[in-house]
């Protein structure tokens, strides 16, 4: 059927800020000491506590023994098994090793030291290079799928508006659309479950089976269940799945795209799982940076703005030196001060601090500010993703922790962070028993659940 | 495993000969800032040496 009217699609996942970290080329540079250098990112030891003592070092060993060392894990299955046990993330008080070791199954630990007899690297070594791998396993997979499905939805939307009606390529590319949208939100879903239920257990590859063999509909049940997801995102996702599974497992289905008669109907679905994508993508704390942005409380905005600036003077001391100077000579501009309001999306409009805006207008100035700001703004955005791995909490309680401490009410932080209200006031008492000297330095003051918060009277018994 | 990991794994060995954390930094500043605050040494000799050797 045809369809004159203008499509418009707007979709809950901005794909200019959605955090992307696809696996791509990796370099090795000397600066004081190995880094590696991964995209925009990069990764390098840092010593714990006072001790900054160095284990043998394996750089006496050849490239080529140590591709044959590593040759020989990759066919491993005892070695994956260490993988598959191993942690995504450590406590930032402890060495990784020491960890690792009370961490994984005796199991685990035994394989490793057997393994070490067989190869090359120690049993330390073994566990480290175990570590990375499944840091790098788990951190590309979901954010390739994350990064196809983006292409794929911007592939079905230009089909779309390129034809007057729902003809054989529209209906592949909705299809694959849906299955690429599946994939992703069955993924966060895991890895969602695992985090809300398991915690340290969940790095547990017996838990993570577990996991995996409740099947999809199970585990939003679960996650329903705790009151991360709200009824109403439970019966979208539940929805997703169910055509899902109409349009793959009857072919006529697939032909009609599941009687879906026009391009606006098919636009309407395409928003609809887009945003179940986006829900998941936010309780599973990978995309909540611009919400802390916009609602974090105001000691770690601070905190957060002033390391931005401080950033991005570093860049531009280097890339832009003489627009810095412009600055720097300005008596109007106090550089290191620079704020801007976080809640408004143009931050380049939006400067409150750092600059004196009474007297001439000096519009060359106001241009190099308005860039500085700007790369200021994404810095920012940096900034909250690096606080955010490095807490103790995981990166949605991280998130759920700052707006608390902005004295936001629970609805409006539930809103926000697309999760039930119950959640919010349960996680409040999980911060107070969990938050870290880390957390505490950055906010000042943990939320303190007082008051006791009963069901409104409006609320069903169900 | 892909080619992929094991070409990190290559990369990373050396690295990993360390004891301490894996700390991954979001950009190019805050590494730079990290080390030199760690090391003492001065970011235009720590970014002449970064501009140096990457590819």
């Amino acid at each position: 059927m045809g369809d004159d009217t203008d499509l418009d699609v707007s979709f809950a996942i901005d794909s200019e800020t959605a955090s992307l970290s696809p696996i791509g080329e990796y370099q090795v540079l000397d600066l004081e000491g190995p880094v590696v250098i991964v995209g925009d990112a990069s990764y390098r030891v840092v010593p714990v506590g006072e001790k900054a003592d160095l284990s043998e070092d394996v750089r006496e060993l050849s490239v080529d023994e140590i591709r044959a060392a590593l040759n020989e894990l990759s066919d491993n299955d005892n070695f994956q098994s260490i993988v598959d046990n191993c942690p995504t993330n450590t406590p930032l008080v402890y060495d990784d090793i020491d960890y690792l070791t009370r961490h994984l199954p005796t199991k685990s630990l035994q394989k490793c030291q057997e393994l070490s007899e067989s190869i090359l690297f120690d049993k330390e070594l073994l566990l480290q290079v175990a570590y990375v791998e499944r840091q790098n396993s788990l951190v590309g997979h979901s954010d390739n799928v994350l990064e196809y499905y983006l292409e794929q939805r911007a592939e079905i939307v230009e089909k779309l508006r390129s034809t007057d009606e729902i003809d054989s390529e529209v209906e592949r590319s909705f299809f694959s659309y849906l299955l690429l949208a599946s994939a992703l939100i069955e993924e966060l879903t895991t890895e969602t479950v695992l985090n809300e239920l398991f915690r340290e257990e969940a790095r547990l590859d017996s838990i993570t089976e577990h996991v995996r063999s409740m099947g999809h509909a199970k585990r939003l049940e679960k996650l329903c269940d705790v009151q991360i997801l709200t009824g109403g995102d439970h019966g979208s996702l539940v929805e997703v799945k169910e055509r899902r599974n109409n349009l793959v497992h009857d072919a006529q289905k697939r032909a009609g795209l599941d009687e879906l008669e026009s391009r606006r109907e098919v636009a309407r679905i395409l928003e609809k799982t887009d945003q179940c994508a986006s829900v998941l993508l936010t309780i599973s704390g990978k995309n909540i940076e611009s919400v802390i942005a916009k609602r974090g409380c105001d000691p770690y905005i601070e905190h957060a703005q002033s390391e931005a600036v401080a950033d991005t003077i570093t860049i531009w001391e280097q890339e832009y030196p003489e627009r810095l100077s412009r600055l720097h000579d300005c008596e109007r501009a106090a550089l290191e001060e620079i704020r801007w309001d976080t809640e408004e999306s143009d931050p380049k409009n939006n400067i409150t601090g750092g600059f004196t805006f009474d007297g001439f207008d000096d519009e060359e100035l106001y241009e190099i500010l308005r860039e500085f700001v700007g790369d200021a703004s994404k810095a920012f955005l940096d900034r909250i993703d690096a606080d955010a791995n490095e807490s103790n909490l995981d990166r949605f309680d991280f998130a759920l922790m700052v707006l608390l401490c902005a004295g936001h009410s629970y609805g409006d932080i539930a809103r926000w962070l697309d999760t039930d209200e119950k959640y919010v006031q349960r996680k409040e008492n999980v911060i107070a028993w969990r938050a870290s000297k880390f957390e505490k330095d950055l906010v000042e003051d943990i939320p303190r659940p007082e008051d006791p918060a009963w069901p409104s009277e409006t609320e069903s018994g169900d | 495993m892909y080619p992929r990991d094991l070409l990190l794994q290559e990369r990373l060995c050396s690295i990993m000969s360390a004891k301490g954390q894996l700390h991954r930094f979001e950009n190019r500043a805050q590494l730079l800032r990290h080390i030199s605050e760690e090391t003492g040494t001065d970011i235009d000799t720590l970014w002449d040496e970064y501009e140096a050797q990457v590819e």
